[in-house]
């Protein structure tokens, strides 16, 4: 029997009149990997924050394990600092040694910039770095807040190659994405989000079933009320 | 976390020790790496050493020297210090990064009591590096019959100076912790700048009220060591006053009780310092 790692149930967030998460539950298992679509304002990064532990919901229960790995939509970090050192900083608090920083670093593809200052990093290294803090010491559960958002599509495809390895080592993966090509190549299960409500969920090929084709893209469009393309705000419909 | 929220699962693989390291060691990295620290050391060094050149005092002693010096250090110490310490945590929050934090095992208490020692290490290296320029300074100008250690009333000392500077860096560790409150308390600069705009003038307002209270009666004459006691830079003033300056005049001027502002200045740093902590630890 596959082990859950983390689960949210019923959670429901307000923020003021607006309704951020709305009766949404999940669920993910050691070994998977949970896709989480949805057009801006739909509550994908509320849903990530609240299974991280990091947004107490107004109501659900969110059951996670001891030890997460996180990446936010955009992470900054604190400048002066190489990249190296910044996670070696991280690594300390979880107790994991300098061989393990050194091990991420060459799997997320970051060797040549260990002893750059993070401000001067782009973007899509920024991202990467915020890729390899989430994945130190290995945690059973990491959350993923648009991974994909500001890399090349090499570094892309690298790493979701990365990510692929760690899940078939066991760990279970959630992440939100406007990528859908490479979700629908590597999620074992989406979740469509449409103002803070789950509006379809199952693994991809159930879904290309159900609506009888084989793109993500013509699923979204057909399972979202409003239009796809301009942000929706919970409680505006 | 709340109760709706449940970790499960396996144990930590770091120390308290190890984590509280950690957070010393980066902030201690951060202030020596930040330009603007820098900056701002030199210009605390350069600001005490001008208040010194031109009140002259070292060219007649130390305890001339630490009445010159004492005025411009109670302003510039409370606000070189706040300025080292205020964004320690609300950097770390306004980037986004206090969420990476978070999830970790990092304890609100490790984090506050790992970012004050960093901070109030670097305070306190700029001061005693400060104060034994000063000192030197005083050494090499001063005539050569008060340069002797003394420990007997009538006699200036450097000892007295020493006296000064620890006085002088626990008024910076004060400071730190103020300013380590007003970190976890702001959510942005702006807001940063409003609450320590609204401490400063707590502390001026606490002063002038003691002036207003001794004129109008309100504070008796019995009673004024422990109203002294309670802020922060009438404790600091009242224990150079009474520890490093009128020991060397042979004449007791009882300026403060040391002990009720010793207990004073410890509970400013202190109680900011735990006040920070619950705050954190609420907001995580």
């Amino acid at each position: 029997m596959t082990e859950t790692i983390l689960t949210g149930d019923a959670l429901t967030h307000r923020f003021g009149d607006i309704i951020a998460l709305d009766e949404v539950s999940v669920s993910v298992d050691a070994g998977t990997m949970v896709a989480v679509l949805g057009p801006n304002g739909s509550g994908k990064t509320t849903l990530l924050r609240a299974l991280a532990g990091l947004l107490i919901p107004d109501t659900g229960r969110v059951k996670l394990p001891d030890r997460l790995g996180y990446l936010p939509q955009q992470p900054i970090f604190r400048p002066g600092f190489t990249v190296r050192e910044t996670l070696s900083f991280y690594a300390r608090l979880e107790g994991v040694s300098m061989v393990e920083v050194d091990s991420v670093i060459e799997r997320t593809g970051l060797e040549q910039a260990t002893a750059h200052r993070v401000e001067t990093l782009s973007g899509g290294m920024r991202g990467l770095l915020g890729v390899a803090q989430a994945l130190l010491g290995d945690p059973p559960a990491i959350l993923l807040d648009e991974p994909a958002t500001g890399l090349d599509p090499m570094m892309r495809r690298h790493i979701f190659e990365v990510l692929d390895t760690n899940r078939t080592d066991g760990q279970g993966i959630l992440f939100a994405s406007h990528d859908l090509e490479l979700v629908e190549e590597t999620a074992d299960r989406i979740i469509i989000l449409e103002t803070g409500r789950p509006v379809e969920s199952g693994t991809p090929s159930s879904l290309f079933e159900r609506y009888d084709t084989d793109s993500l893209e013509a699923i979204l469009h057909e399972v979202l009320e409003g239009d796809p393309t301009s942000v929706a705000i919970g409680g505006d419909r | 976390m709340g109760d709706d929220v449940v970790p499960v699962g396996g144990a930590l693989g770091s120390s308290r020790i190890d984590r509280l390291w950690a957070v010393i060691y980066r902030e201690l990295l951060t202030v020596v790496r930040t330009r603007s620290v820098t900056a701002l050391s030199l210009a605390f060094v350069a600001v005490v050493l001008g208040a010194l050149i031109v009140g002259e005092g070292h060219t007649r002693g130390f305890a001339p020297a630490i009445l010159d010096l004492m005025t411009p250090v109670e302003l510039v110490v409370p606000l070189f210090a706040i300025a080292l310490s205020y964004r320690a945590i609300l950097g770390d929050a306004t980037r986004g990064e206090l969420d990476l934090l978070r999830i970790r095992p990092l304890t609100a208490g490790e984090h506050v009591l790992g970012a004050f020692i960093g901070r109030a290490i670097a305070v306190s290296v700029v001061v005693l590096v400060t104060m034994l320029v000063v000192g030197i300074l005083i050494a090499i100008t001063e005539p050569d019959t008060v340069r002797v250690f003394a420990t007997h009333e009538t006699a200036d000392s450097p000892v007295l100076f020493g006296r000064f500077t620890v006085l002088t860096i626990l008024l910076g560790l004060v400071f730190v912790s103020v300013g380590l409150l007003i970190s976890v308390l702001a959510t942005s600069m702006r807001g940063a700048i409003v609450l320590l705009a609204t401490i400063l003038l707590i502390v001026v307002g606490f002063e002038l009220a003691v002036v207003e209270g001794l004129a109008t009666g309100t504070i008796s004459d019995d009673r004024l060591d422990i109203v002294l006691g309670l802020g922060p830079m009438t404790a600091y003033r009242g224990l150079v006053l009474e520890t490093a300056v009128s020991l060397d005049q042979g004449v007791s001027v009882r300026a403060a009780s040391p002990w009720i502002s010793v207990g004073g200045l410890f509970s400013w740093i202190v109680g900011p310092l735990l006040l920070a902590i619950a705050i954190r630890q609420r907001r995580a």
